[in-house]
């Protein structure tokens, strides 16, 4: 029996370290829940997102390294004179990883599904006012908008691939459980195989319209714990990995490269802009002056990040950093408020008897929501403001947020690439956190996306910019960057925004 | 006996409408509700339409109605997140929580009681004091914690064991299943093991006291016979309900182990349902896991007769 054991053991321990970890061109990518495959519903929020991106496309694309689009599924594109009919011409000979032949008739069928109020579509909002889509010819389409949309292009190249008519006709647009059994689609990978709560696999497409492919594979691995995606990223279980700035420390080795990139989003304070007090503007921007925003980035995300002056980031073409900053001046602060008619009685603001009080939400879904929401009470406090946090689910708090119920969240927006920020911004708008409501704004907004000239149309959104900037809906804390773990087996891995570098994993390869 | 198995029966499926009863309607009443609605992207047109698609705009009752009405035909309704049958998602993960719990449950029992009968042997030696340290240990640490510090230890540092997962991608042996089950199978074991063999120790103990123990060493039997043949049975009855309780805790304690080891199993389907407000799945593994508890606890009551002759069913 001794003997036994020892020889087992032996042939254990020979297994373990002669164990190569990943076999191949194949790369392994962690993720954090198990894709459901269905592009366009992506229940599986960011897991869904970088999954389906090899599989699938859309009509643009990112180009590589950049927040510019170029063509995918479409070769060319025109507008009318004010941006409300788009025709696209579709490319040629691309074929379903089926075999079928892509045509126009799947690019509506797809268009269709994605504004279908039915349908649980992640990108519905933007293709909101989408109101016809008709087939011209076998490989052109007219996209007939209800109001002028001159960001279009922008707006395909992200969560709005085109999937086949014929594998998703009939059934559950909202569930279709024959598809994602086996997903299809026009990418340089295609599907291989799925094992619930472990994995999802792709293989090269050989016969991708791209040309060549540099993997062999992709293995999408679910980790769902962020400690365990450290442990696996130090024994090359994993390839790519993002991770947090407070895991730098522990993942940095020989094998692994951390890089950091700029995406297109953003931490603030939403503040609603219709109830007191909040409705006063002088108050807005009192409050902006209470916040050290240099000193809030540094304690929370360790300088990977940088100062935010609104919703749009410097890494989106269009973005303006000369608006109206608000330097942490408490004693500003403190004598705005003073001058907006606020009493301090006892070191606390006041009016007509009725303190001032804040509460922010938060929650542990918004990383590192809570560590910022009391360093905001702490300084809010300090000028005599009385601040208490209520922290939440993030569930709770999106749909807090979305009912316009929360006077003050401590949360974040990640956008489109796009200067248009209409649903962030305008009157009543989808994504409209603060209940913000400028006329100014709103009719800048609708010039800008009604004007097909690129130079013009930065020029309004310059200025809705400055005119947000100076009303303060909130305060804008910073643009975090994105935090990649890569090995140094895999190269030329895009450095776009991983949400939209898994769109160009194509020309990803592996060192031999 | 019949009758008493009967009456416990009847007492079972009681217990288990009232456990759906209270899941449903708190998981319903808890404020955020499905994470797939709370997408900001949505517009609020569709929301309505999409609550309307999954029957959350119906009246909580007419809800919990319909809910019962299927599970009585056996479906258990499509995964929110998933878009798959729960009762696929169950019927692919549960074998794996099955593997993870049966590993969990042999090292538990084994280790638990020979640990607490040597602990009651050596009574009161440094044997002992070990004994009783990991005992303590073991019921203090926090699984996740345990789970870290074991990954670091073994997989991260050592490299004798893998980091997660339950296979290498794309290829199945016996024995990569066996690597990948060593870590977690001791921590999921960790808890139930150490309260085994407290209830060994103490109940051999107060065995090892009685009377007929003493006579059996009076007759001149040697004291591994008299240790194994009349002591231990009669010290089991409490080791027995220890299990017994604790087994159906292998299943649901595995979630927080499943999370940490990456183990595809029900435990971490069910954390991800209930972080993401997949009504259907966190209803379907509740029923799985309330009647594993209410199964465990007849089979633990019926067996106190094979064990204990003076038990009588009435």
């Amino acid at each position: 029996m001794r003997k036994f054991l020892a020889a087992a053991l032996f042939v254990v321990a020979s297994q373990v370290t002669g164990q190569a970890h990943a076999q191949g061109s194949t790369i392994t990518i962690s993720i954090p829940a198990m894709p459901s495959g269905y592009a366009i519903v992506e229940s599986a929020g960011l897991s869904d997102i970088l999954a389906t991106n090899v599989i699938v496309e859309g009509l643009t694309r990112w180009k590589r390294d950049t927040l510019q689009v170029e063509p995918a599924l479409a070769t060319s594109w025109t507008a009318n004179s004010d941006a409300t009919v788009w025709t696209f011409h579709l490319r040629d000979g691309v074929k379903w990883q089926d075999g079928k032949p892509f045509t126009a008739d799947d690019v509506k069928f797809t268009l269709d599904l994605v504004v279908n109020k039915n349908v649980r579509a992640a990108a519905a909002s933007q293709l909101a006012g989408l109101q016809s889509v008709e087939v011209l010819g076998p490989h052109e389409v007219r996209l007939q908008f209800e109001h002028p949309f001159a960001g279009l292009p922008q707006m395909l190249a992200y969560r709005i691939p085109i999937l086949p008519k014929h594998a998703l006709e009939g059934e559950d647009p909202n569930q279709p459980s024959g598809y994602i059994q086996k997903p299809i689609g026009t990418g340089a990978f295609m599907f291989s195989q799925a094992t619930s709560g472990q994995s999802w696999n792709v293989v090269r497409n050989p016969n991708w319209w791209g040309g060549k492919v540099g993997l062999d594979g992709i293995v999408f691995r679910v980790v769902p714990d962020l400690n365990s995606v450290v442990a696996q990223l130090k024994t090359g279980d994993i390839d790519v990995a993002l991770i947090q700035p407070h895991q730098i420390d522990a993942v940095r080795g020989d094998t692994i490269n951390i890089s950091s990139v700029d995406q297109p989003n953003v931490y603030y304070l939403s503040l609603l802009n219709n109830k007191v007090p909040f409705d006063q503007v002088a108050v807005r921007r009192a409050l902006n002056y209470a916040v050290d925003k240099a000193d809030i980035m540094k304690a929370v995300v360790g300088g990977y990040a940088s100062l935010a002056t609104g919703i749009i980031a410097p890494s989106v073409e269009g973005y303006s950093p000369d608006v109206t900053t608000y330097k942490y001046d408490p004693e500003k602060a403190k004598s705005m408020l003073e001058a907006a008619g606020w009493q301090r009685v006892d070191g606390k603001f006041s009016k007509d008897g009725k303190p001032m009080h804040v509460e922010l939400t938060t929650s542990t879904g918004v990383i590192g929501g809570p560590q910022l929401a009391q360093i905001i009470q702490q300084e809010f406090n300090d000028i005599g403001v009385e601040t208490t946090i209520n922290m939440v689910d993030f569930r709770e708090l999106w749909v807090g947020l979305f009912a316009g119920r929360l006077q003050a969240s401590v949360e974040y927006l990640s956008l489109q690439p796009s200067p248009d920020v209409t649903n962030a911004l305008a009157c009543g708008g989808s994504q409209n956190r603060f209940a913000y409501c400028d006329k100014k704004v709103d009719a800048l907004l609708a010039e800008a996306s009604a004007t097909v000239d690129p130079a013009q149309r930065r020029a309004k959104y310059l200025e809705v910019q400055k005119l947000v900037a100076d009303d303060a809906p909130g305060i804008f804390l910073y643009y975090p960057k994105e935090i990649r773990a890569i090995n140094a087996r895999v190269t030329n891995f895009p450095k776009n925004p991983v949400r939209m570098a898994t769109t160009h994993l194509f020309d990803v390869t592996v060192k031999k | 006996m019949g009758r008493y198995f009967a009456r416990r029966l009847v007492q079972s499926v009681v217990l288990f409408w009232i456990v759906t009863l209270v899941t449903f309607v708190i998981i319903r009443q808890a404020p955020g509700g499905p994470a797939i609605l709370a997408n900001p992207n949505l517009t609020k047109d569709q929301i309505v339409n999409l609550r309307g698609g999954v029957g959350l705009n119906d009246p909580l009752y007419r809800q919990y109605v319909r809910w019962v009405g299927h599970l009585m035909a056996g479906d258990l309704g499509v995964s929110f997140n998933e878009g798959v049958p729960v009762v696929e998602l169950i019927a692919e993960r549960l074998p794996n929580t099955l593997v993870l719990a049966s590993a969990a449950f042999v090292i538990a029992v084994t280790a638990g009681m020979t640990l607490g009968i040597l602990g009651a042997v050596k009574r009161n030696t440094w044997v002992d004091g070990l004994v009783s340290s990991v005992g303590v240990l073991n019921l203090s640490v926090p699984v996740f914690w345990l789970g870290i510090v074991l990954i670091l230890i073994f997989a991260v540092e050592l490299r004798w064991l893998p980091v997660g997962g339950m296979l290498q991608a794309s290829q199945w042996s016996w024995l990569d299943l066996a690597r990948h089950l060593v870590l977690p199978a001791i921590v999921a074991a960790g808890f139930l093991m150490a309260n085994v063999m407290r209830f060994t120790r103490s109940s051999l103990l107060e065995t090892l006291g009685q009377l007929y123990v003493t006579a059996a060493r009076a007759m001149g039997l040697r004291e591994r016979r008299v240790l194994l043949k009349y002591a231990l049975r009669n010290a089991m009855l409490p080791v027995v309900t220890t299990i017994g309780l604790g087994t159906p805790q292998l299943f649901g304690g595995a979630a927080i182990t499943e999370t940490v080891f990456a183990w595809p199993g029900i435990g971490s389907l069910g954390i991800n349902a209930a972080r993401t407000g997949d009504f259907p799945v966190i209803m379907g593994i509740t029923l799985f896991v309330s009647a594993l508890v209410i199964v465990a606890n007849l089979i633990t009551d019926l067996s106190y007769v094979l064990l204990d002759p003076r038990v009588r069913l009435q």
